[in-house]
C-alpha cells in the first residue's frame, strides 16, 4: 500500500497497543506522517524508531482538553489533521447479572465517547483541509453476541451506530467516517478477552482457520482512509476470516 | 425502471441469468483452479440494490441480492482452502434516508477531471480500487459485502 497515505497527517489512538503498535509502522510506510496518542506510554519507542515521520503524545481518549492539544501538536508539527483512527478501546468479560452500571459506563466512555470526542476535535482541522476520514475501529462483537462480552459488546454496537451517525451528519464536510470489524487479532487485549476459549479454539471456529495478524487489520483501516475509498462511507469492513458471514 | 406487475419473464430472466447464474457458473469454475493453487481470492459484483430494497427494480434487486447469498455461501465452503470471496457493492446513488451523498468532487482525480465522462470513470476507478483492496489486501475479509456507494445504504 506504498503511497496510500502520501501527504496525510493521521492520529492514532491506542497506538501503545498491539494493533496500535502495527498500525503506526504500516501508515509510515504507506508515506503518511503520524500523530500516535495513548496513556501508556509504551508507544513512544515507536514513534522515535520512526524519526521525523511520527510524534507521540500521552493521551487519554477520554480527556477532551488532552485532544485539542493531540490537534494543536499535529498542526503545529505537520500542518494538518487528514486521517483519524480511533483505535483505542477497552475490553473485558461481564455477565448481566454481573454489570455494574458504573462499568458499563466505562465502557461506554472510552469505546465510544472517546471516539466521540476524537471526532468533534478533528473536525475543524478536517473542514480546514476541506476533507477528511475517520475510521473506527469495533469488532465482530459489534455484529454479533457472545455470552460474557455484553459490556464490551454493547459499546462496540454503540461505536456501530456512532460512526453511521457521523457519516451521515459529517457528509456535506467531505469527512468519511468508516467502521473496520475485526475478528479474533493475535493481539493481548483481544487475546485475553478470549482467555477462556483460547487461541487454538478460537481459530477453529474460524472459517479460514486461523486469527489475524495485525498488519491484515491495519490495512484494512490504512485503506479506508486512504483516497482510493474516496466514494466509502458510512461502510463497515469485516475482517473476521469469514466468522460472522 | 419496470414496475412489477409489468415485468416480462424475459426481462426476469436475463437479469437472474447474467446476474445470478453468470455468477454462480463463474465461481464453480474458478474455485477448482484455485484449489489447484492451494488458495485464492474471488470479488463478485453486486450492487447496493443488493443490500437494501429498491421499488421498480425488484427483478434487477433480486438478482443482486442472489449475488451477496452466493458470496456469502461460497466463501463459508471455500474458506477451508484457503480461497477468499467478497462482492463489491456499488451505487451512484445518493442516500435513501434524507441525508444526501454530497461527494460532490471528492478527490483529486475528480477536481482534475471535471466533465461527466470523467466523473464517471473516476467512479469506475473507485470500485476498481475496492475489487484491487478486497482481492490483494483484506486477507482476513471473506463472505463480505462491501459497498461503495457514498453511504448510501447506511442511511
Amino acid at each position: 500500500m506504498n503511497g496510500a497515505l502520501s501527504g496525510k497527517v493521521v492520529i492514532v489512538t491506542g497506538a501503545s497497543g498491539g494493533q496500535g503498535r502495527i498500525a503506526a509502522q504500516l501508515i509510515v510506510e504507506a508515506g503518511g506522517t503520524l500523530v500516535m496518542t495513548d496513556r501508556d506510554t509504551g508507544g513512544a519507542d515507536i514513534a522515535t524508531m520512526i524519526g521525523e515521520s511520527a510524534l507521540f503524545v500521552e493521551h487519554d481518549v477520554t480527556d477532551r482538553v488532552a485532544w485539542d492539544r493531540v490537534v494543536a501538536a499535529a498542526t503545529e508539527r505537520f500542518g494538518g489533521v487528514d486521517v483519524l483512527i480511533n483505535n483505542a478501546a477497552i475490553a473485558g468479560r461481564d455477565t448481566i447479572e454481573g454489570m455494574p452500571p458504573e462499568r458499563l459506563a466505562r465502557y461506554f466512555e472510552v469505546n465510544v465517547i472517546g471516539a466521540l470526542n476524537g471526532i468533534q476535535a478533528v473536525l475543524p482541522a478536517m473542514r480546514t483541509r476541506g476533507a477528511g476520514a475517520i475510521v473506527n475501529i469495533a469488532s465482530i462483537s459489534a455484529l454479533r453476541a457472545t455470552p460474557g462480552l455484553v459490556g464490551y459488546g454493547t459499546s462496540k454496537w454503540a461505536l456501530g451506530g456512532l460512526t453511521r451517525n457521523a457519516a451521515a451528519e459529517l457528509a456535506p464536510d467531505q469527512v468519511r467516517v468508516n467502521l473496520v470489524l475485526p475478528g479474533a487479532v493475535d493481539v493481548p487485549m483481544i487475546r485475553d478477552a478470549a482467555a477462556p476459549a483460547g487461541k487454538q479454539y478460537v481459530a477453529a471456529q474460524v472459517p479460514l482457520g486461523r486469527v489475524a495478524e495485525p498488519h491484515e487489520i491495519a490495512r484494512i483501516a490504512i485503506f479506508l482512509a486512504s483516497d482510493a475509498a474516496s466514494y466509502v462511507t458510512g461502510a463497515e469492513l469485516r475482517a473476521d476470516g469469514g466468522w460472522c458471514v | 425502471m419496470t414496475p412489477i406487475g409489468a415485468l416480462s419473464i424475459d426481462e426476469y430472466a436475463a437479469l437472474m441469468d447474467v446476474n445470478a447464474r453468470g455468477t454462480s457458473l463463474a465461481m464453480k469454475h474458478e474455485i477448482p483452479a484455485m484449489r489447484a493453487r492451494g488458495g485464492g481470492a474471488i470479488c463478485n459484483c453486486a450492487s447496493a440494490a443488493g443490500l437494501i430494497p429498491s421499488a421498480l427494480q425488484v427483478a434487477y434487486a433480486g438478482a443482486k441480492f442472489a449475488v451477496v447469498g452466493l458470496t456469502r455461501g461460497a466463501a463459508l465452503e471455500v474458506a477451508k482452502y484457503n480461497i477468499r470471496v467478497n462482492v463489491v457493492c456499488p451505487a451512484r446513488r445518493p442516500a435513501r434516508c434524507g441525508w444526501t451523498l454530497p461527494l460532490r468532487i471528492p478527490t483529486a482525480r475528480r477536481l482534475r477531471s471535471p466533465s461527466t465522462r470523467s466523473a464517471e470513470l473516476a467512479r469506475r476507478r473507485e470500485v476498481a480500487d475496492a475489487v484491487l483492496f478486497l482481492c490483494r489486501d483484506a486477507t482476513f475479509t471473506t463472505g463480505h459485502a462491501f459497498p461503495v456507494d457514498g453511504g448510501r445504504t447506511a442511511g
